[in-house]
């Protein structure tokens, strides 16, 4: 029972809005660190107010379970960092964490007065992130704006969608919630052993232009050395075919019918030979537009109208689960409701965690999406804002209850 | 493995020693730990990986040496041959296990059990050893046997659903996101267990889902079912516009996206630059409230239109400039391609693209650089991705401490 989670003594401060910060530190969160988010209800995140909002709950800041969800784990502390004196106490906490995340806009936070080279006066051996949108230096540095932006610019949106078609964002602010944040704790958890090693700390530049351009893969060489620029391929993959979604029966769903697909991909001759046995049509295994990959590749189009013929009527969990018995790789274009109520699998990992919250009742969250034999990570309910002042305040910074009183009457803890 | 310089500060995980087995769905894990300084041994079959058969090639030459796939993922990685079916073969991986911190492998679960090579095995001969599995369902479970390649991931994941517009299938994102997401959380998830050894002491096993890594990019797609039982879908969501708004318009070179109605933007911006360039009458004060261009209608049409005609005039390069060059500033920045990347004069400005050298070729190529910057212990590309068994002599002799005559009955033996 003495056993240490992974960052247990580490303290964070989450200085972040909205996502990239944000859920960084939940990584640091779930490895044990101790999280204090400063909000303040001036000037709050607005992703307090993002959907969804626990019904009858309209209003409140601390309902949104899409922030209680990307901030579990976490401790919030109100103060107002528009006033000096705010401005003071979050420096002073600073001086007792470890780590700081940050995501505004280039140079926001040296003017806010809480800048790295402020900061490490007080902590010298502070790691400190800052996500900004291309980078703290270079011409654009100017350039502000939304995880979105960054994700069309650097590549990500010309390589998904139709060949025929134009570019397509992710629906989700995919590199908010997934590329960015984990590339920049990966950095801090080699930042954190380097230290470990060696007693420094240091501030860590991440430009998410930079970052997202390094999901793009090899066409980056592909126009460096071959001079070509990779286009868009909808579902297909060089290197698998056939390769897409197919239709299959719509189920009814909210009061209309909802449309259900099923992904198949065909990696080798083999599976292309289970596939169409399982499809009944054991005489295209052979047949001569379909049975090696090259040849595939060049009639997808055609196999594809085969397969989406069979698919079509059919349940998409039916398929997949044939399919995937006979050795194809197959899965169905899944939604919230079924990862959450159907799916076995993410059931049996115990992904999703339950929480009681004091706003919200009974919750889910995400876990960690990974198992440590070692270590059970916990997930605990987001914070109410302000909920850990006393804590802070009281606890960490000595403050005394006349001190911390006359904060909330001069407006600087709000 | 090249030393750093006296310039070159070692990277933050200098000290660790990792063996990188994985396939695609987890190659990205481990370059990430070689770029910040860990020596990654990469282990391949004796004829070598089944990654260097994937395309393109450099020259359009399908040359195991020439996959630009392989040259991607592999960097700053050492790399030998090792026969993990061959009982010799697994003689001298227990011997690999017995120097590294760290391993990673993307097998089917149960596969290096069947090879005597699972973890509680390798754990006994180093208790310090962690062991990171990457796999499309994780290690136990209904699904855990089955076949995952990328878009299985982006599907069973609640990704793709999210994906795309009403009128067409739900389609992936950019390039095999689903490997790379599976990737980078077992990146984190590794050096987590790195902590709680140096913490704790002992290594463990790290067991990493695609789909549940993958989940994460799904958003708020579970919690808008768990809170109020809707399930979102392509149609409501952001394909083609944030804040009710359109975002993707065609301009001179190419497209431009830009966000009109977002947090953090003022239609007043848009309004001044249109008046600048002579718009605007053209633009009516109504607008001004966003809400009025949230909906489908009229109004949203006319601006839409007015916008379109508008960006055509200009370069994807001039809209940025006029965008942000100003007090209040319009958020319109390119849609780029690959070619827009490399040229970009940000990243040029930045250092981020990099030339490596390849002296089997005579030549160097540009390569993308540092995700992240951190210049106390910085990341590095040493070296370009190891040919077929480059590292052989060196690391069987070095580490292992065998000797000539050993090293080539192994090779004799098809063992290495």
């Amino acid at each position: 029972m003495s056993a240490k989670l992974p960052l247990e003594g580490i303290r964070v401060l989450d200085l972040g809005w909205r996502a990239v910060a944000p859920v960084c530190a939940r990584m640091l969160g779930w490895g044990g660190a101790e999280v204090i988010r400063i909000e303040s209800a001036s000037r709050h995140d607005g992703a307090r107010q993002m959907p969804p909002i626990t019904p009858g709950k309209d209003g409140s800041l601390n309902a949104s379970e899409w922030f209680n969800n990307f901030n579990c784990n976490k401790m919030s502390v109100s103060i107002n960092l528009g006033h000096p004196e705010g401005k003071e106490l979050a420096r002073r906490l600073a001086a007792m964490c470890d780590v700081v995340v940050e995501n505004f806009s280039a140079g926001t936070i040296d003017r806010m007065g809480l800048g790295y080279e402020t900061l490490r006066k007080r902590k010298p051996d502070i790691i400190m992130v800052s996500h900004s949108l291309t980078g703290l230096t270079g011409p654009w540095k100017h350039v502000k704006g939304h995880g979105p932006m960054a994700a069309a610019m650097a590549g990500m949106n010309y390589l998904s969608g139709y060949p025929d078609s134009e570019p397509i964002s992710p629906g989700q602010a995919f590199t908010d919630y997934v590329v960015n944040p984990h590339h920049s704790a990966f950095a801090i958890l080699a930042a954190l052993h380097h230290r470990r090693k060696t007693g420094r700390g240091q501030y860590i530049d991440l430009s998410q232009y930079e970052s997202i351009s390094l999901t793009t893969g090899s066409s980056f060489l592909e126009y460096t050395t071959l001079g070509r620029v990779r286009e868009r391929t909808g579902n297909r993959s060089s290197y698998a075919a056939p390769q897409g979604v197919f239709p299959c029966q719509s189920i009814p769903l909210d009061g209309k019918m909802e449309d259900r697909w099923c992904a198949i991909s065909i990696g080798n001759d083999e599976e292309w030979k289970h596939l169409c046995q399982e499809m009944g049509r054991a005489d295209l295994a052979d047949d001569p537009r379909f049975s090696t990959f090259k040849i595939r590749k060049k009639n997808e189009a055609e196999a594809e109208e085969i397969i989406g013929a069979w698919t079509a009527g059919q349940m998409a969990e039916d398929v997949f689960l044939r399919l995937q018995g006979a050795g194809v790789g197959a899965g169905v274009v899944q939604n919230g409701k079924d990862l959450l109520t159907a799916d076995p699998q993410m059931a049996f990992s115990g992904h999703y965690r339950k929480v009681q919250h004091a706003e919200t009742g009974e919750s889910t969250y995400d876990g960690p999406p990974f198992t440590l034999s070692e270590c059970p990570l916990e997930v605990r309910p987001g914070p109410l804002l302000g909920e850990h002042n006393d804590y802070v305040f009281q606890q960490l910074l000595g403050l005394t209850e006349d001190a911390v009183n006359l904060g909330y009457v001069d407006g600087y803890i709000v | 493995m090249q030393k750093p310089n006296d310039e070159q500060r070692a990277g933050p995980l200098s000290d660790l020693k990792v063996l990188d087995l994985a396939g695609p769905i987890g190659v990205y894990c481990a370059k990430l730990m070689a770029d910040l300084g860990a020596d990654v041994v990469r282990i391949e079959p004796p004829k070598g990986d089944s990654m260097r058969e994937i395309g393109p090639f450099f020259d359009d030459d399908p040359n195991p040496e020439k996959s630009l796939y392989w040259w991607h993922f592999n960097t700053s990685k050492r790399g030998v041959t090792l026969d993990l079916e061959h009982p010799e073969g697994q003689e001298i991986f227990r011997r690999l296990v017995k120097w590294a911190d760290i391993g990673v492998e993307s097998f089917p679960p149960g596969y290096l059990h069947s090879l005597g090579l699972d973890f509680d095995s390798l754990h006994s001969i180093n208790s310090e050893f962690i062991l990171t599995s990457i796999t499309p369902f994780g290690q136990t479970g209904p699904y855990s046997g089955f076949n995952g390649p990328d878009i299985v991931g982006q599907a069973m994941s609640g990704v793709m659903q999210t994906v795309g517009i009403p009128e067409r299938p739900p389609y992936l994102i950019g390039s095999e996101i689903g490997y790379w997401t599976a990737a980078t959380f077992a990146a984190n998830a590794s050096l987590l267990a790195l902590a709680y050894r140096d913490l704790n002491g002992g290594g463990q096993h790290v067991d990493t889902s695609m789909q549940r890594a993958m989940s994460l990019g799904a958003g708020n797609s579970m919690s808008t079912y768990d809170t109020l039982g809707h399930v979102l879908n392509r149609g409501e969501l952001f394909a083609r516009g944030r804040g009710g708004v359109r975002t993707l318009f065609r301009c001179k070179d190419g497209y431009v996206f830009y966000i009109a109605a977002a947090p953090g933007t003022s239609m007043e911006a848009i309004k001044e630059l249109l008046t600048e360039h002579d718009l605007g009458e053209e633009f009516d004060n109504i607008w001004l409230d966003p809400a009025t261009l949230r909906q489908e209608g009229t109004e949203k049409a006319r601006f839409e239109t007015l916008m379109e005609g508008f960006f055509l005039r200009f370069t994807r390069l001039e809209l940025l400039e006029m965008g942000f060059n100003r007090e209040h500033q319009v958020f319109s920045v390119p849609v780029g391609t690959p070619k827009d990347i490399v040229e970009s004069p940000q990243m040029a400005a930045r250092g981020f693209i990099i030339d490596v050298e390849h002296p089997e070729l005579g030549q160097t190529i540009r390569y993308p650089g540092a995700p992240y910057r951190m210049p106390e212990s910085p990341w590095h590309l040493s070296r370009r991705a190891p040919l077929i068994g480059e590292h052989n002599d060196e690391v069987y002799k070095n580490i292992l401490e065998l000797t000539g005559d050993e090293i080539s009955d192994l090779k004799g033996n098809g063992v290495i």
